[in-house]
Parts: C-alpha cells; structure tokens; sequence
C-alpha cells in the first residue's frame, strides 16, 4: 500500500486534532483523585502527582514578599496528618487580590501537585482554581477569656491593648478584658493583603488602647489558645469609656476601688518602687499615697514606654509626685494607662547630686526604690545584645549598671567608657544574686558635670 | 564517613544498570529508573545514602550508551533532535561508527569538563541562578520567540500564483505554530488531567514523550524505507583541536544552561549555544551534541551533590530528593570521583556495544528493527501508563509526525511541556482552564 505524503500530511493533522479533541473531552470527565495526607507522607512515588486533599486550614497564612515575588504558605489537616500547602507567584498574587487567601479554621479542598522530599511532603497549589473554601468559622460571640475548647472557633473581645510587641511572625499583644487577658497576633502577612488598614493600625495600636477585635482562636504550640486576627476590618479602635473626672487621692481610691470597676480613673501617688517582670515583659509599679506613704498599692505598666515618655529618667526618683491614669479591670487590677507629673522631688543637676546615695549603702531591702548615684565607671560596658552593662563606685563601693536596649543610646560610646564620672538613675534590682541598678530611661545617665 | 567501598559498589552497580539497558531503544534512564524505583520497590535494595551514587552512575552511562540506538536506529529522545540530522547523514554514508566516535568523544570530553569545572560552577551557579531565576517565564518565553524566528519564513517554490507561493513560503511556519501549540494543549490536558494513578506521577508525561519524538522517528523510517549501507568501522577519527574545542564548548555550554534551568531542555540548550558558539561543520555539531547530553543529564542530577547549591533537575534527582539528599562535602568529592571513573567505564562499553550496532544494522533489516523498536516502545509505554498512554503516545506521534513531514523543526513537540508550564509561570493557566472548562 502507498501512501502520498500530501495525504500523510493531511491526515496526520486530522487525526492529531482529533486525537486532542477526544483527549480533551475525556479529561472533562475525570478529576484529580482524593487523597488522605498521611498517603503522601514519605511516599516518593507519588512526586508531581496532581491530587486532591480536603481538610481544615490549621495554622494562620505564612505570606513573604522580602525576595520580590510573593510567597504564601498554610497548613492543612485532614484529620490523618499535616500538610503544608505552597503557593508561588504570580498564583499567590492572584489568590489574594481575589481575596481568596484561605485562613485558619477553614476548611478547604486543595488541588495541587505533591512534592515529596526526603524528610517533608507539600503541595503546590498551581492555580486559583485548584482551592475551594468548602467552610469558613462563623462569627459566635464576644468572650472575655479563651480556653483551648475555642479552638478554630470565630470570637470577640473588647479591652484594654497591654504588652504590645512585635514578633517574627506579626504584632502580638494582649487585651484586658473584664475577665482576663486574652492574647492577640496581627499576623504581618496582612500587610500584603490590607496595605492601607495595616498601614492604619500600625499608626493607631498603642499599649492602653481601647479595641475591639474579632479573630479566630489558635492553640498556640498547641496549648494556649490566642486570637488570630483574619482581616484587619475585624479591628475596631474605640473611646475611652467615660472617665471619672476627679483625681483621687490613692488611699481614698484603694478605699472605693470597686466602685471604678471597668472605667479610668484619676489617681494621685508618689512613684515608689519598680519592678521589671520578663515574663510578661510588664513593669510592676509601687506607688504610696501623695500623704501617707505608708498606703501603698501595686499597679501594672504594661509597657516601658508608659514609664519613659512620661517621666525625666534623670529626676524621677522615689516619691516623685504623678497623677496616673488607670484602668480598674473587672477583677479589679489596676492598669496605668497614662503618667503625667506633678512634681519632681529634684529639679537641677545640684538637688540630684545631693539626692544621691551612696552604693555601699544600696541592700536587698532597697530593691525596686529609684535612686542617684554618682560615680565612676571602672571599665568599658559590655554589650549583652543591645544592652549594656557596666560597673560603678564611688568612694563606698561598687555596683552593677544595666542599662536595656542601652546600644541604642546616642552616643553611648563617648558617654559610657572606662574612667567616665556619671550619674546614674535607675532601680535596684537583682541580678543572680548581685544587686544592680537597672536605667529604664536613656535620659537616666548624665555626665557629672 | 561514607565507606569509600560500598560507593564504588553501588557504583558498579548503578553503571552496570545503565549500560545494560541503554543501549536498547527506547529505554530512556528516567523511565528506567522511575520503573525501578517505584513500580518494582528497588530502594529497599540499596541502603538510602548509597542511591545517589547508583543514580549518578546509571545517569551518566546512560547519557553514554543511549548515544547508540539515536545514532544507528534514531530513536530520539528531545535532547538528540538536532543530532539526528548528521548522524542519519553519516549512517546513510556508511559513517555511521565515525559520527558515534565523535558524539562520544564530545560526550567524554564533556564529563572531563563538567569534573574541571565543578569548584568553579559551585560558586557561580548559584549567583547566575539568584541573579536570574526570577525570569526563567522570560527566558523560556524568549527562547520560544527564537525557535519561531530562526525558521519564520523559509523561502518556497517561485512558481506557481501568488497566492500559492504564499501558501508554500509559509506553510512550515504555520506547521511549527500548530506542533507547538497542539502539543502545548495536549500537555496542559495531560498535566491538568493526568493520565496515571498518583503514584505513578513520573510517568505521566512519558506517553507523550515517547510518541513525538521516539515513535514518530521510529515511523519515519518504516515509511523512509531506508537502507543502511555497510558502515567502516575505524579506530581513529581526526578532528582539529579547535574545531573540537568549538563543539564541545559549545555543548558544554548548552548542557549548563539547560541543566541549571527547569524546562530547558538538552535540545533547547543546544539550540542556544549552538548559536552562540556557531560550529561550523557536522563534526562540530556531533561532537557538541555528545557533549551536551552528559552535561544536561549527569549536571543537572550533579546538582543534587553540590555543596553550596543543592537544587533538584530532573526526574532522576526528583525520584533521589524523595529517599536521601546528600548532604555532606565528602559524598560531593565522592561523586566527582565516580563521574570520571563512570565516564571512562561507558565510554569503553560504547565503543564495544557500538561495534555489535553497526553489525546489526547492516545484517538484519532496518525495518524489521524499526518494528522491534516501535513494539519496545508500545510495551513500555503500555506497561508504565497502560491504556491510556497508548492513546496519548498515538496522538502525540501524529504531532511529531507533522514536524517531520511538514519538515519544520522537530524541537516543537517541546510545547508538550513549555506552553502549560509556561501558563503556569506566568499566572495564566486559569485562563485556558477557564476556556477547556477543566
């Protein structure tokens, strides 16, 4: 049998189209199969196979720009097992300019290629479509406290912004509720998501804040259950709620403090003793009576920066006169929200230098009591991260300064050296047994003129 | 440490798997591997950390002994679809065991330069990959445009009317733009629907491969009806150091890039380089080609070794990055080691098994080996994606069969894997599922 090229050339066109067609119409049947993620795991043979996984989104979006392309990560669990699943530009851009960036507690279907390595498994998802939110966490009500019960669960909670801090993975802070506290993460990958309302609260977040913030509840390292906030829209920054406009003397508001339950309030105290706690990276005030200093109550500050901005870090000593802004929780902690002085018990470098003690003289009793001391340092500071750390005497005796963040001093390095006279600020504390003087404000150390 | 003696073994090992089945057509090492692997559980054989070594090995004979069935029978994979002009030319001429001599200096000389320049690819690598890896889209897309433009329009007949000249001046053009995206939809059905279980995913696009450019060569010389003369067998071949030199970097140079990039391909490499180096004879060009194909299959599994780049190419490094990663410097010296002593092992087995191929060639029929040829193909394709892969490895020979007759480039079945990935990279593959409605 012959046959012409010219006929061979046709048909081979034909039957190729074809072959196609029938290839497509085919694929319109069938679907990438359903799989369970412990399938997946360790199993090479499976490398680049297009399948399907249904389960529920366990851990809050991983979104990077840093290299230039964007870059989504979240974890699925189906009940067997957990995968990541991976999507890269210009998929991950499309997913949330479609807002379809899938969050915590929902639950998903995801097709997509499986690459399986020696030691982990993922999922690429390689286009928009191979993702379907089956389920997304409804809204079920405001709570003041979270148990691991919550978990997935979508809640709200209104309070007070204590303790805010940045981490590697977004802005965490908690809220004073009326029952408690209840940890918040803004995760930072909102910022590619809702450029302007992150821009926004950036600019408005601030420790003593009053919000009102819905998120969906993580069990963070699978214990401690914290909000998660899904989209910035879910951040409401309120009023003050009505403050109560006399100032009260200290004693005369521990004596009523229950009537000031949930609001602010005006109190006056002398600065007494402070004390730094790591845990909760919170300060822990003394404050007396303005004219009996032997009332004396205890008032959190969640934040160094109340204490810093708010006070001269060179003449705050013990009983300087404050008028304090503070919030009375629902099971009547008290929070300082706002600091502003009334009187210095020094005014001049002279009325410093006279206040000061003498280091010898500093005991474990003292701890917490804000003092002056004058006198010279002995050798360089070493650096303990951005901290500083040096030694001090006087005529007395020695004792340690720890000055935190102290690299971020200006020009600490000409200020602090070996054979400087200073005059030092701070509180005592202990460190390891060895008392200290700890400078909570960068102004607290001056050259002794 | 790695006991030096067990490498050597599995070595051995690995090198024997791969001379022993490369040289017949059809038996592409990844399938060979992927059917070791997964189908028949090999890696209980061989303890996790040795496998790299037994890929590698097998890898690199491979890129060797394969050389024989492309030369002798012209069953292609996509890297030889540009050797196989020459190479038929010489089988046509009775030099048919010259031009292997060449492709396989240029292969032997491309490992002993993949070796001498391995310190200095492990610090430039990963710049040039960090520099460019953001654009490998525009590369590929670019590379596409080339492929179009080095062919857009060939000269026709000037007789006839005009609109019939027209018609010739452009018609391979037009059959190049219909491989391609053919091709391209086919292997965006075939990667969005694929047509084997999960775990048999390697193999999905197999079929595909197999029929553009295995099956359809294999049906071009049935219908051909070619008659291979008697072939000199000789054991010296002269070349020019430069003239060698030129080919050689110039597959050198091919093979890197395609190994270091995903998606381009050995044949897209040589495309490339070919073009930058500009080899001026046949010789050249066999030799480059030889040399390309060990740089692109043993380099981009290689990678898997390197110390300051380890990133995974190709199915043999994908099948070995799901077992073991290797992870210390010592396994990276190991497996220069054992590149130059493989090399040297496949080229004396090619040298030997090509003088049986050039017997073979001449005694039995061409068409009768064309036919064992394409049933080998059939079983394999059959026994890896069953019936399905029959069906797309009979309609991917079609498209092939249209490059060939149309005589425009036989590199575009290539679209098979460059146009969805491409789709991919560039965020608009949903487009076209939108518009398939899959």
């Amino acid at each position: 049998m012959k046959i012409s090229i010219r006929t061979l050339k046709i048909a081979s066109i034909v039957i190729a189209t074809v072959g196609i067609i029938v290839a497509y119409l085919l694929a319109r049947t069938t679907s990438a199969p359903l799989m369970s993620i412990i399938e997946l795991r360790g199993n090479y043979a499976i490398n680049y196979a297009t399948i399907r996984i249904r389960g529920v989104v366990s851990d809050y979006p991983y979104i990077d720009n840093s290299t230039g392309r964007l870059y989504i990560s979240f974890e699925v669990n189906d009940g067997t097992d957990t995968i990541s699943v991976r999507v890269y530009s210009p998929t991950s851009i499309k997913l949330v300019s479609l807002g379809l960036l899938p969050f915590l507690g929902d639950e998903v279907e995801i097709e997509g290629q499986v690459r399986v390595k020696e030691d982990y498994v993922y999922m690429v998802l390689q286009d928009v479509r191979g993702l379907k939110i089956l389920g997304t966490p409804q809204f079920e009500g405001n709570v003041s406290s979270l148990s691991i019960w919550d978990n997935y669960k979508y809640l709200g909670a209104e309070g007070y912004v204590s303790g805010l801090r940045t981490v590697s993975s977004g802005y965490l802070f908690d809220i004073k509720t009326s029952g408690g506290s209840i940890t918040v993460l803004v995760p930072y990958g909102l910022m590619y998501v809702e450029p302007e309302l992150y821009l926004n609260f950036t600019k408005n977040i601030a420790d003593g804040k009053r919000v009102y913030i819905r998120g969906i509840v993580y069990l963070y390292r699978g214990t401690q259950p914290e909000f998660v906030v899904k989209t910035l829209k879910d951040v409401f920054f309120l009023k003050e709620k009505g403050a109560v406009t006399e100032l009260l003397k200290l004693g005369d508001f521990i004596s009523n403090i229950g009537k000031y339950k949930d609001n602010i309030v005006g109190v006056e105290a002398r600065l007494n003793r402070i004390f730094y706690n790591s845990d909760t990276r919170s300060y822990t005030v003394e404050f007396t009576d303005p004219s009996n200093l032997n009332i004396k109550f205890n008032m959190s500050v969640s934040s160094s920066s109340i204490l810093y901005k708010s006070l001269n870090g060179l003449y705050s000593l013990t009983g300087t006169l404050l008028n304090l802004s503070v919030y009375v929780s629902g099971s009547l902690t008290v929070d300082v929200r706002k600091i502003s002085v009334i009187e210095y018990p020094v005014n001049s470098m002279e009325e410093l230098k006279q206040a000061k003690v003498n280091i010898g003289d500093i005991g474990e009793d003292d701890r917490g009591v804000i003092y002056a001391v004058v006198g010279t340092v002995t050798s360089d500071p070493s650096i303990v991260g951005s901290s500083l750390k040096f030694k001090l005497k006087d005529n007395t005796g020695a004792i340690d300064v720890f000055i935190p963040g102290g690299k971020y001093m200006k020009n600490w390095e000409s200020l602090i050296r070996s054979g400087a006279k200073l005059v030092v600020v701070g509180y005592v504390d202990i460190y390891r047994g060895a008392l200290e003087i700890v400078v909570y404000d960068f102004d607290g150390v001056a050259e002794d003129p | 440490m790695i006991d030096f003696l067990t490498v050597l073994y599995y070595s051995v090992l690995g090198t024997i798997v791969g001379v022993a089945l490369s040289w017949l057509p059809g038996f592409h090492i990844y399938n060979v591997i992927a059917v070791l692997f997964i189908v028949m559980g090999f890696e209980s054989f061989i303890p996790a950390e040795f496998i790299p070594f037994f890929m590698l090995s097998a890898i690199i004979a491979f890129s060797f002994v394969n050389l024989l069935p492309a030369i002798f029978l012209s069953v292609a994979d996509d890297t030889l679809i540009f050797l196989l002009f020459p190479s038929q030319r010489a089988l046509l001429l009775g030099k048919g065991y010259r031009a292997m001599l060449l492709s396989l200096l240029g292969a032997l000389g491309g490992a002993i330069l993949l070796f001498a320049l391995s310190p200095v690819l492990a610090i430039i690598l990963p710049i040039v990959y960090n520099l460019t890896s953001n654009y490998i889209h525009v590369f590929i897309a670019a590379l596409i445009l080339f492929m179009f433009m080095s062919e857009w329009h060939r000269y026709g007949e000037k007789v006839g009317s005009p609109l019939s000249r027209l018609l010739d001046a452009w018609k391979q053009s037009f059959a190049g733009l219909f491989v391609f995206f053919a091709s391209g939809i086919l292997g965006f059905i075939a990667m969005r629907r694929p047509i084997v279980p999960p775990d048999r995913a390697y193999l999905n696009l197999m079929p595909l491969f197999i029929g553009a450019f295995g099956m359809a060569w294999v049906v071009f010389n049935l219908i051909s009806n070619v008659q291979i003369p008697k072939q000199e067998i000789m054991d010296k071949v002269e070349i020019s150091l430069p003239n060698y030199l030129r080919g050689l970097i110039s597959g050198v140079f091919g093979g890197i890039i395609a190994a270091l990039y995903p998606l381009i391909t050995g044949g897209m490499g040589a495309l490339v380089a070919g073009h930058l180096v500009n080899p001026t004879s046949e010789d050249e060009f066999l030799i480059s080609q030889g040399a390309n194909r060990v740089v692109y299959y043993v380099g981009a599994y290689f990678l898997l070794f390197m110390p300051t780049f380890r990133i995974i190419r190709g199915t043999g490094a994908w099948i070995t990055a799901g077992i073991y990663i290797p992870k210390l410097y010592e396994e990276y010296v190991l497996a220069l080691g054992i590149l130059l002593f493989v090399s040297g092992i496949s080229f004396l087995a090619t040298l030997l098994i090509g003088r049986v191929y050039v017997s073979l060639v001449t005694r039995i029929s061409y068409k009768k080996l064309s036919l064992i040829t394409m049933a080998m193909l059939v079983i394999i394709t059959y026994v890896g994606t069953g019936l399905m892969g029959i069906f797309y490895m009979t309609i991917a020979t079609f498209l092939g069969l249209v490059a060939g007759l149309y005589n425009t480039r036989r590199s575009y079945p290539l679209g098979l894997l460059l146009f969805p990935v491409l789709l991919s990279m560039t965020g608009t593959a949903d487009i076209l599922c939108e518009i398939l409605g899959i």
